[in-house]
C-alpha cells in the first residue's frame, strides 16, 4: 500500500511515463495533416514518431550512466524540462523546426527511464530505507 | 499511448493540428513543477546509482537471456510502432473513419494491452507455467490479422 510520500513519488513516476506515452505516439493521428501540412512524404511524417524512439535507444545506454553522474533528482528534471520543449510544437514554422523538438523527447525519454529504476528500488523494494512496507 | 492517439483527433478540430502536440508538451512543464517540489528534499530521491562502467554494461548486454529479451522487445516494439504510428493514417483514408475515429480506434489496442499486462502477470502464477503463457502469446495476431481484410 502507497503511503505518504511513496504515493508522491509514484504520482510523479506515473505521471513521467504518461507524458511519455502521450507524447511518443500523440503526433500518430495526425500524420496524414503533416503530411499535407508541411508537403512532406509519408517517410519523413514518420520521422515525427521514429526520431524520438531512435534517439531514446541510442541514449539508452548513455543515458543511464549520466543519471549514475548527474543523480536522479537532476536526471528526472532534465528529462522533464526537455519533454516540455514540445510545447513550442504550435510554434513550429516547418518540418525540419519540429525534428529537434522530437529530438529532445527522445533525449528525455532516455533520461527518465534510468532514472525510474533506482527510484522504484529505493521506495517500492521491500529492502529500500524508504519502503512503503514493513 | 491510449489517451494521447484518442485524445490528438478531438484536439485538433479547437485549431491548429500542432495543438495537441503543445497540450501534450505542457504537461512536461506541469510535470517539472511537481518533481521540483517532490525532488526537493535530497533524501526523498536518495543517492545517485552507483556508476557502471561500459565493460560491465557490455557484459551483462552479451548475456542469453537479456538478448534473447531485447530481441523479443524489439520485436514487439517494431510491430507496435508502425501499427500505431500509420493504423490511424489507414482507417483515415482506406476506411474512410474521420481521425478523431480513427484514433480512438487505435487506441482501443493500447487500452485492451492494459489489460493484457495485467493478465500476462498473473496467468503465470495461475498456469503455472511461464513458458506455455509466453508461447501462446503470438495467437493473439490472428484475430489482430482480421483488420486488414477487405472492408
Amino acid at each position: 500500500m502507497l503511503t505518504g510520500y511513496s504515493g508522491v513519488i509514484a504520482i510523479v513516476l506515473l505521471m513521467a511515463h504518461l507524458m511519455r506515452g502521450l507524447n511518443m505516439f500523440g503526433v500518430a493521428p495526425l500524420l496524414p495533416l503533416v503530411v499535407e501540412d508541411f508537403g512532406i512524404t509519408r517517410a519523413a511524417a514518420g520521422l515525427l514518431v521514429s526520431l524520438p524512439m531512435l534517439v531514446a535507444a541510442a541514449f539508452g545506454i548513455p543515458g543511464g550512466m549520466l543519471v549514475a553522474r548527474i543523480g536522479v533528482r537532476r536526471a528526472l528534471l532534465l528529462g522533464w524540462v526537455a519533454m516540455a520543449l514540445l510545447t513550442l510544437s504550435l510554434l513550429a514554422p516547418d518540418f525540419y523546426s519540429m525534428l529537434p523538438l522530437r529530438l529532445a523527447l527522445g533525449f528525455g525519454f532516455a533520461l527518465i527511464v534510468p532514472a525510474t529504476g533506482p527510484l522504484l528500488m529505493d521506495w517500492f523494494s521491500p529492502r529500500g530505507p524508504w519502503s512503503s512496507t514493513p | 499511448m491510449t489517451v494521447s492517439v484518442v485524445s490528438a483527433g478531438p484536439l485538433t478540430q479547437l485549431g491548429d493540428w500542432k495543438l495537441p502536440l503543445t497540450v501534450f508538451g505542457a504537461l512536461g512543464i506541469l510535470g517539472g513543477v511537481v518533481w521540483l517540489w517532490a525532488g526537493r528534499d535530497s533524501s526523498a530521491v536518495g543517492a545517485a546509482p552507483s556508476p557502471i562502467s561500459l565493460r560491465r554494461i557490455v557484459s551483462v548486454v552479451r548475456t542469453r537471456p537479456v538478448l534473447l529479451l531485447v530481441a523479443a522487445d524489439a520485436g514487439i516494439l517494431v510491430q507496435y510502432a508502425g501499427q500505431t504510428s500509420w493504423l490511424p493514417s489507414f482507417y483515415n483514408e482506406q476506411r474512410g473513419l474521420s481521425l478523431a475515429e480513427a484514433g480512438f480506434v487505435t487506441g482501443v489496442l493500447s487500452f485492451v494491452g492494459i489489460f493484457a499486462v495485467l493478465t500476462g502477470g498473473a496467468l503465470p502464477l495461475r498456469v503455472g507455467s511461464a513458458r506455455l503463457e509466453r508461447s501462446s502469446r503470438p495467437l493473439g495476431c490472428v484475430p489482430g490479422s482480421a483488420g486488414w481484410g477487405p472492408s
